[in-house]
């Protein structure tokens, strides 16, 4: 990691389908994020669009030459931007992305690759999947961007490791679910619980900051579940969410990243040999290539 | 009626209250309104609906309308204004006697289901339409115990823009009602669709909400299977009695079907989220 980042986590709302109204929301969250001294803002998964769009998909997909990203764009000259939309690529595939904007360009996108096909979810039916993990520089460190259920094939946190992230920043647009009270009295989302446990352990095993900015507010009878967090390398909560809607800002600092790389060289002994020889060999056994 | 403390149907009760309240109020708004109509029958369900209502909207944007028939418990309506009263929300009650009389009138071999049912769906005309003078959503108070038998009249007590109280067990509602501080008189009474003197929903059904939910939450929330079930020490004529409540009574819980003509058929491949544009 190269230096310390001010990050403010934009935990918002959308409006479903209104890319117009909810592009003046992101303005008007990174200006006050600016005002917070942010260097870099984050929103959640498809926050210039909303989530549950169905068959709105193809009616909101943005290409890249849009104005609207070009707006985004122009206000990363200040801060930079983390944002999530449709992107419509050449080929009119339909994907759910989440951009890096920095110094008035779009440095990076990551299309969500593990589409969530089960349950409530009906990804795979309107969105194209991705097939890239990497990650990129940003100004200060190594980092990639995750959507939500990447985040739960331990083998995209993993790549990113490989590739050598400090910094994993996760969109999401998880739903609440899970409402029984805790055999000790202590109680809380489920949903919310399984996402902290996946989020520290994927911060710990991995020996990156993990920044999860999820959405809040309510579509189609489901409430979105909030409790954006940031876990330090180690895997300890340095900052945790509720419920509602805010703007919360927080400083990033190389120094503890160095310290646990120092005390637990993970990355160091990463045996990339290993795992690609075996992957090869699992893969040829299970499938005909 | 309570659940031991190990009970999967326990329920985080103030969570579960934030998130209902958010759900009512950013649905209503989602219609450009922010107010809320429903029916109060002086039982659970529509007493925890309108606790929920009067939080998210204030009190003043909530219209509670309790709609007796002359058979109807005089008790019902005197815990509904107990009820109205403690929430400080508007309060009429409205008769609906005479034009469920006049319509018998015509129908005289007419069954207690079929003048239940048409008592159910007259309230629900009653209450669209007061929706319609008092700018504000109707409200459901179906749980999800009662969704799952099939336990209601479809277009009738089933009928609403949108319900909060869907995907809570009948056992999980009276946990929600003491949270909420609800009079004690509702609390405490056995369930009832109050259609004649005496009716209690358990003697009728002929099981317990606190078996039937246990079930439920095996049956539905586990996927457990009947060996799986029956080991649970569930009763197996029970369990083959409840699934087939559960399936006979799917077509309640689906918008009417439509037969296929074109590429676009309606909520076949014509998708669109119902906050569409909201």
């Amino acid at each position: 990691m190269e230096a310390p980042v001010t990050v403010s986590l934009a935990q918002c709302d959308a409006v479903l389908g209104d890319v117009g109204r909810n592009l003046e929301t992101h303005l008007q969250l990174i200006a006050q994020a600016r005002g917070q001294g942010a260097g870099l803002v984050v929103f959640p998964e498809l926050s210039l669009t909303g989530y549950m769009l169905r068959d709105l998909t193809s009616e909101v997909g943005l290409r890249r030459d849009d104005p609207r990203l070009a707006r985004l764009a122009e206000a990363s000259r200040e801060v930079d931007v983390v944002a999530g939309w449709i992107d419509e690529s050449p080929e009119h595939g339909l994907f759910n992305a989440a951009g890096y904007f920095h110094a008035g360009r779009l440095l990076h996108v990551h299309h969500k690759v593990y589409l969530v096909n089960y349950g409530m979810f009906e990804e795979r039916r309107y969105w194209a999947a991705g097939d890239q993990v990497a990650a990129f520089e940003a100004p200060f460190g190594r980092t990639g961007l995750l959507v939500c259920e990447d985040v739960w094939h331990p083998s995209t946190s993993y790549l990113l490791f490989a590739d050598r992230a400090d910094v994993i920043i996760v969109c999401s647009c998880s739903p609440a679910r899970g409402v029984q009270a805790g055999s000790d009295g202590q109680a809380g989302l489920g949903s919310t619980q399984a996402w902290d446990q996946a989020l520290r352990q994927q911060s710990s095993a991995f020996n990156v900051y993990s920044i999860y900015v999820n959405r809040c507010g309510v579509e189609d009878g489901t409430t979105f579940s909030g409790n954006s967090r940031v876990i330090d390398p180690a895997g300890h909560t340095l900052a945790a969410l509720g419920l509602a809607p805010e703007l919360r800002t927080l400083t990033l600092d190389p120094a503890p990243l160095r310290r646990r790389r120092a005390a637990v060289p993970l990355l160091r002994d990463e045996r990339l040999d290993v795992t690609l020889g075996n992957l090869e060999r699992i893969a040829r056994e299970r499938f005909v290539l | 009626m309570s659940v031991s403390s190990s009970s999967p149907l326990l329920i985080d009760a103030p969570l579960v209250e934030w998130i209902l309240v958010s759900f009512l109020r950013e649905e209503v708004a989602s219609a450009g309104l922010a107010r809320a109509v429903l029916g109060l029958s002086g039982g659970i369900d529509s007493a925890v609906a309108c606790a929920l209502a009067a939080r998210a909207f204030g009190p003043d944007n909530v219209l509670a309308l309790c709609l007796p028939y002359r058979s109807s418990d005089p008790a019902s309506e005197r815990d509904a204004r107990a009820v109205a009263g403690a929430l400080g929300v508007r309060y009429e009650v409205v008769e609906i006697t005479a034009q469920i009389d006049a319509y018998f009138a015509t129908q005289p071999a007419a069954d207690s289901l079929r003048r239940g049912n048409k008592m159910a769906r007259e309230r629900m005309t009653i209450l669209y339409d007061r929706s319609a003078e008092f700018r504000g959503l109707v409200v459901g108070t179906s749980n999800k115990t009662e969704l799952l038998l099939g336990y209601g009249t479809l277009f009738g007590d089933m009928a609403s823009a949108i319900n909060p109280l869907g995907d809570l067990y009948k056992t999980q509602i009276f946990q929600l009602a003491r949270h909420l501080d609800l009079p004690a008189a509702v609390i405490g009474k056995p369930p009832s669709a109050d259609l004649w003197q005496g009716q209690t929903d358990e003697a009728e059904m002929g099981f317990t909400y606190e078996a039937v939910d246990r079930l439920l939450w095996g049956l539905v929330e586990q996927r457990l299977s009947d060996a799986e079930l029956a080991a649970a020490g569930h009763d197996a004529a029970l369990v083959a009695r409840v699934r087939r409540m559960i399936v006979r009574s799917q077509f309640k819980r689906r918008m009417p079907i439509i037969a296929k003509l074109t590429d676009r058929t309606i909520n076949q491949d014509f998708r669109y989220p119902r906050d569409w544009g909201a």
